[in-house]
């Protein structure tokens, strides 16, 4: 039953790291979706090509943001681990509690 | 072009799709990383990074995409050939947009490459409904978005400057909208279908957000009514029907000779000229009626009052006001001048015609071979119309088509309704013509071998009538042989001859109710004028009195005509003692004449507010009964009528009255007569009350005295003799009260 609240709580983090990189992976498609399009089959001239270097700068940060997530994401879990097991000894009464 | 690319128009579609997914797929997705990322490092779970780029890319990927879809749509409309870009190949030059002067520039050539297209999509309308249809939706569709945009941005907006760039080469085509939708799927006596009337209400919509809120030059204003103008000499069915699905008249702007009112207007009177030759053509078309029946009269009646081009202007003009004062008062917005003439004779084609429109009803069978299109028309007078071409082998059916007298009124009324300041061009300038033209275009009354307008049409010569009460009242005194309009004394006025009030008075005097209305607001008037005069207020009280004496002297004078008699002579004399009491409350709100009055001079503002009615006064009903019956025991219905509008005169004029109690040497007592009411209850929230109190009072005190301060030497009158002096100054049409 200890384990339960633990895996319980836990259980539900990585539910809700998945949900965003879900959402970070949509993201990530829709950028990589524009990138073939950008560049000289679409367009010639000095101006296109400033704001495609523009775009792509920005949106390579971006993509790096999103490329960090997944540190974030476990790191989340990992303290919300953490968490439950320091309040479970200090709340042993928690082990009865049901979550399913 | 500083910035011109040379673009692929394929594949910068697909950008701009990708880009639009983008922003889409953001949407949806960066609040919910950053919400939950937030709710737990808020817990102090995990390590925060910053997700602020996420946010960034949110906002600007709306900016990308509208910016890419804009480009795609030009690069389109070049490889349509609807636009004048170079090109080569399969690439295309247009401007980048990456500049503020750039993009600038780049929705400029969108908006007129939409406006090209839409005028290639009405040519199609008849040999390729559907993809015609289409093109039209699609910029429909884009029309929409910035006419949102412009609405929340406002003036200097890029979409209202695109909306200006748009209408600057679109608007002829706009206005043929109607006539496009029509021939796409018109059938029979349903000319526009409900999809038809919501893409017209788009882009009529779209057209009022750039004449309301636009930042139009003056070029720019003058180009658009006049390709609307043009355009409703060409096809008023068209323009009509596109200004009728749209907002109402006010959404175009009410600014004297702004934008929007000048357009109404211009449309306006191209319908009328179109109506006064003959040619307002409505495309209900029965050889295209579904099912195996012909439509029923009444079916078709209605077809018609749905599509008439007259009533839906005339609608939106008294919505928009401005646009009804300057249709009546002859203005021509493109030329930008007042044509009289031209004001008189179109309210002369109102009037006469206010009884009925004919229409022409072709029915079946029609000759199947025949290439003419039986339009219905909407004519003035009786008798088959010419020029219908030969075919029609079914013959011409005539029947009565009665446009709603309530359009007419709210348009005339609509028509004088401004104020009486301004300067040229103004409304004061265009209602007080209008004011004119009206006067002097109305039929004559079916007693004088005319015909009598409708009750609502009366109604609004009645509003004419109290705004410019004075004026009248010193027409019917004297005047030009043609009328004189100026701005003499600091507001907009007139005098013309009394001849030309003749019609006028006629038909407001064509009921007895009315009639009595009419002279109960002249008596009203009249008593403020004898309290002013007994005030000597300046020369204004004097000679407003003797012009209202006259012209209450010409309405009793209409009874010569009118005969009323018995049940009428009692409803017009209750009539005109309601409208007595009920304009007195008007009256003691707006007279300034309270305290030391003597020599007070009158600007013509505050002469207007005293004898020219802003509003008409809602009239209870039971005040005149409620008079009558307490009253007529006493005194003769019309002697009745004349005591009210004395003392409320004396009242609200703070008249003294006095008491000579003992001889001419001994103490005089002087009263006030609001005062006096107030204490005994027959002056009541600034009017008189004819209640039993009121008579009382009257019974035992009408041998009190008043001074003329106006006469040189202060001459004095008992108020019974002030009462028959006035009632037969008023039977005669003469001033003879006081030093008069």
């Amino acid at each position: 039953m200890a384990g339960g609240y633990v895996a319980s709580v836990v259980g539900d983090a990585q539910t809700d790291m998945s949900t965003v990189q879900a959402a970070a992976d949509a993201i990530a498609g829709a950028i990589n979706a524009v990138k073939p399009l950008l560049g000289g089959q679409t367009w010639t001239g000095p101006a296109a090509d400033a704001w495609e270097g523009d775009w792509n700068t920005f949106y390579a940060s971006v993509l790096n943001c999103l490329y960090d997530l997944p540190a974030a994401e476990a790191s989340v879990v990992s303290s919300v681990r953490t968490q439950a097991e320091q309040q479970l000894k200090e709340h042993p009464n928690l082990a009865h509690v049901s979550f399913s | 072009m500083g910035d011109e690319v040379g673009v692929d128009p394929g594949r910068l579609a697909q950008a701009a799709g990708a880009l639009e997914h983008l922003r889409d797929t953001l949407a949806a997705n960066v609040p919910t990383i950053v919400n939950t990322m937030n709710m737990y490092w808020s817990s102090g779970a995990g390590s925060p990074i910053s997700l602020a780029v996420l946010q960034q890319a949110q906002a600007r990927s709306v900016d990308d995409a509208t910016g890419m879809r804009t480009r795609s749509q030009l690069a389109e409309a070049w490889l349509q050939q609807k636009t004048g870009l170079t090109g080569n190949g399969n690439m295309v030059n247009i401007p980048w947009g990456s500049t503020a002067a750039g993009m600038q520039q780049l929705d400029a050539l969108d908006a007129a490459a939409e406006a090209k297209a839409l005028a290639a999509a009405e040519a199609e309308s008849a040999t390729n409904p559907t993809a015609a249809r289409a093109q039209i939706q699609a910029i429909e569709a884009d029309l929409r978005d910035h006419t949102q945009s412009a609405k929340a941005d406002g003036p200097n907006s890029a979409s209202m400057a695109w909306l200006t760039a748009f209408y600057a080469s679109g608007a002829a085509s706009v206005a043929n909208l109607g006539t496009a939708l029509n021939e796409e799927d018109g059938q029979g006596t349903n000319t526009l279908s409900d999809q038809d009337k919501q893409i017209l209400a788009t882009y009529a919509d779209s057209l009022a957000t750039l004449t309301s809120g636009g930042n139009l030059t003056a070029p720019q204003s003058h180009q658009l009514v006049a390709d609307f103008t043009l355009a409703a000499s060409k096809d008023p069915w068209s323009v009509a029907m596109l200004l009728k699905a749209g907002p109402p008249g006010s959404a175009y702007g009410a600014a004297a000779n702004g934008t929007g009112a000048n357009l109404l207007a211009g449309v306006t009177e191209q319908v009328l000229n179109a109506y006064k030759n003959g040619g307002l053509n409505i495309p209900i078309n029965l050889r295209t009626q579904p099912g195996e029946n012909e439509p029923s009269n009444s079916q078709i009646n209605a077809a018609v009052a749905a599509n008439d081009p007259l009533a839906a202007m005339m609608t939106l003009d008294a919505q928009n006001k401005t646009a009804a004062q300057e249709v009546m008062a002859g203005f021509d917005p493109v030329a930008q001048k007042i044509n009289q003439s031209a004001g008189q004779q179109w309210a002369s084609l109102l009037m006469n015609q206010a009884l009925g429109h004919n229409i022409y009803t072709p029915v079946f069978p029609m000759n199947p071979q025949s290439k003419t299109t039986p339009y219905f028309k909407i004519m003035i007078g009786y008798g088959p119309p010419s020029g219908l071409g030969a075919g029609n082998q079914g013959g011409p059916e005539w029947d009565a088509y009665k446009m709603d007298p309530n359009v007419i009124a709210g348009f005339l009324s609509a028509a004088t309704s401004g104020p009486r300041s301004g300067g040229d061009l103004s409304t004061g300038e265009f209602s007080t013509y209008a004011a004119v033209n009206i006067i002097t275009a109305a039929p004559k009354p079916g007693k004088a071998g005319g015909t009598d307008l409708p009750q609502p049409v009366i109604q609004a010569l009645d509003d004419t009538f109290v705004r410019y009460m004075p004026d009248i009242a010193s027409s019917s005194n004297d005047g030009p042989a043609t009328p004189d309009i100026s701005t003499q004394g600091g507001g907009w006025n007139f005098v013309m001859s009394p001849q030309d009030l003749t019609n006028f008075m006629g038909q407001l005097s064509s009921t007895p109710q009315n009639y009595g209305y009419l002279k109960g607001a002249v008596a009203s008037a009249a008593g403020t004028a004898l309290g002013m005069q007994l005030q000597d207020v300046g020369q204004d009280g004097k000679s407003m009195y003797a012009n209202l004496v006259t012209l209450y002297g010409a309405l009793v004078q209409e009874n010569n005509n009118l005969q009323y008699k018995g049940a009428q002579l009692t409803d017009a004399n209750n009539a005109q003692l309601n409208a007595e009491i009920s304009f007195g409350e008007q009256f003691i709100k707006n007279i300034p004449v309270v305290g030391g009055v003597a020599n007070t001079a009158l600007t013509w503002d505050q002469k207007m507010s005293i004898f020219g009615f802003p509003q008409i006064p809602q009239f209870s009903t039971n005040n005149a009964q409620i008079a009558a019956a307490e009253g007529q025991s006493r005194m003769d219905a019309a002697r009745l009528a004349a005591v009210v509008p004395v003392m409320q005169g004396l009242a609200q004029s703070n008249v003294p009255i006095y008491l000579k109690s003992s001889g001419p040497n001994g103490p005089v007592i002087s009263e006030n007569v609001a005062q006096v009411g107030e204490q005994q209850g027959w002056f009541v929230d600034g009017k008189i009350v004819a209640n039993q109190a009121f008579w009382s009072w009257w019974s035992d005190n009408s041998g009190r005295w008043v001074i003329d301060q106006s006469a040189p030497t202060g001459a004095s009158e008992q108020l019974s003799t002030l009462l028959s002096q006035w009632w037969s100054g008023m039977q005669n049409g003469s001033v003879n009260i006081g030093g008069s």
